[in-house]
């Protein structure tokens, strides 16, 4: 029984794919500042009707059942929509583990893209904070430059940029350090087992 | 097609069933995204608060349909400038 819940509870986080020797050192989401005006502007439609039926319910006699019966309708499109945002949220995420970096952004409930960059390929790591609210906040790009012509791995409007770059950096020197000529000695290690 | 089933057929009650289908299938995409593709415990959270307030949003819903009356002739007496019943 308490198996059942065991989805709900802390744990180490795994992922599609997690190696047995791969450790999670983040898992980012974007700051919540940017969920932020999508909320407010949900909790603005939420009062809206009410406020409107107070305002200009008296003036309608008999409306109260009707009112509420609209309302509730109304209530379950938006309950829909604030999860549909938490969904996409929660489902964008960049996962840094000691071996790799995995990007996976969900854009709509069918598009949904995932990217990886084994951590020994890092050129080198910049971030972006540009605007007022972000310095104050903490929270900006980080653009992680390969080797070649790929495209740059970028985290977007994730949280504490600059603690994650070193940590990124950190964990790049120690990946280099404990795999001389980029050769995964980890797979031995559980291949063996 | 006989005329008197297309008279009798209840068009209403049939699309009421519909919204209620795309409803429960949406909320089934939502908690299913969150499940299967969230990581940690808080995307789980998340389904099992949405799946609770989806049920009792539901529940409220059909109890303030059986008490509203709904009908051509109680709305055009709130509304008797508009509907002329």
């Amino acid at each position: 029984m308490a198996d059942s819940f065991s989805i709900f509870k802390s744990s180490k986080y795994t992922f599609d794919g997690k190696k047995p020797y791969e450790n999670v050192i983040h898992l980012l989401y974007r700051h919540w500042f940017v969920l932020f005006g999508k909320i407010l502007a949900l909790a603005i439609l939420l009062v809206m009707p009410v406020a409107l039926y107070l305002n200009l319910g008296s003036y309608v006699y008999g409306l109260t059942n009707i009112f509420w019966f609209l309302y509730s309708i109304y209530l379950l499109i938006w309950w829909h929509s604030l999860f549909y945002i938490l969904t996409m949220y929660l489902l964008d995420t960049w996962i840094v583990t000691d071996h790799r970096i995995i990007d996976s952004e969900q854009h709509g409930f069918f598009h949904r893209m995932v990217a990886e960059l084994n951590i020994s390929r890092i050129q080198d790591i910049s971030v972006i904070v540009s605007s007022p609210i972000a310095t104050f906040l903490d929270y900006g790009n980080l653009e992680i430059q390969t080797a070649g012509t790929e495209p740059k791995f970028v985290f977007k409007q994730i949280p504490h940029p600059n603690k994650v770059k070193d940590e990124i950096m950190r964990a790049h020197n120690e990946y280099m350090s404990q795999h001389r000529d980029n050769i995964e000695i980890h797979e031995k290690q559980f291949a063996g087992i | 097609m006989d005329a008197n089933f297309i008279q009798n057929f209840p068009f209403g009650l049939v699309l009421l069933a519909l919204l209620v289908l795309v409803y429960w299938i949406q909320a089934f995409f939502i908690i299913y995204h969150l499940i299967r593709f969230g990581i940690g415990p808080k995307p789980k959270i998340f389904s099992l608060i949405f799946f609770v307030g989806s049920a009792l949003l539901f529940m409220l819903v059909a109890g303030l349909y059986v008490n509203a009356d709904l009908s051509l002739g109680s709305i055009s007496k709130i509304f008797p400038d508009l509907i002329n019943y």
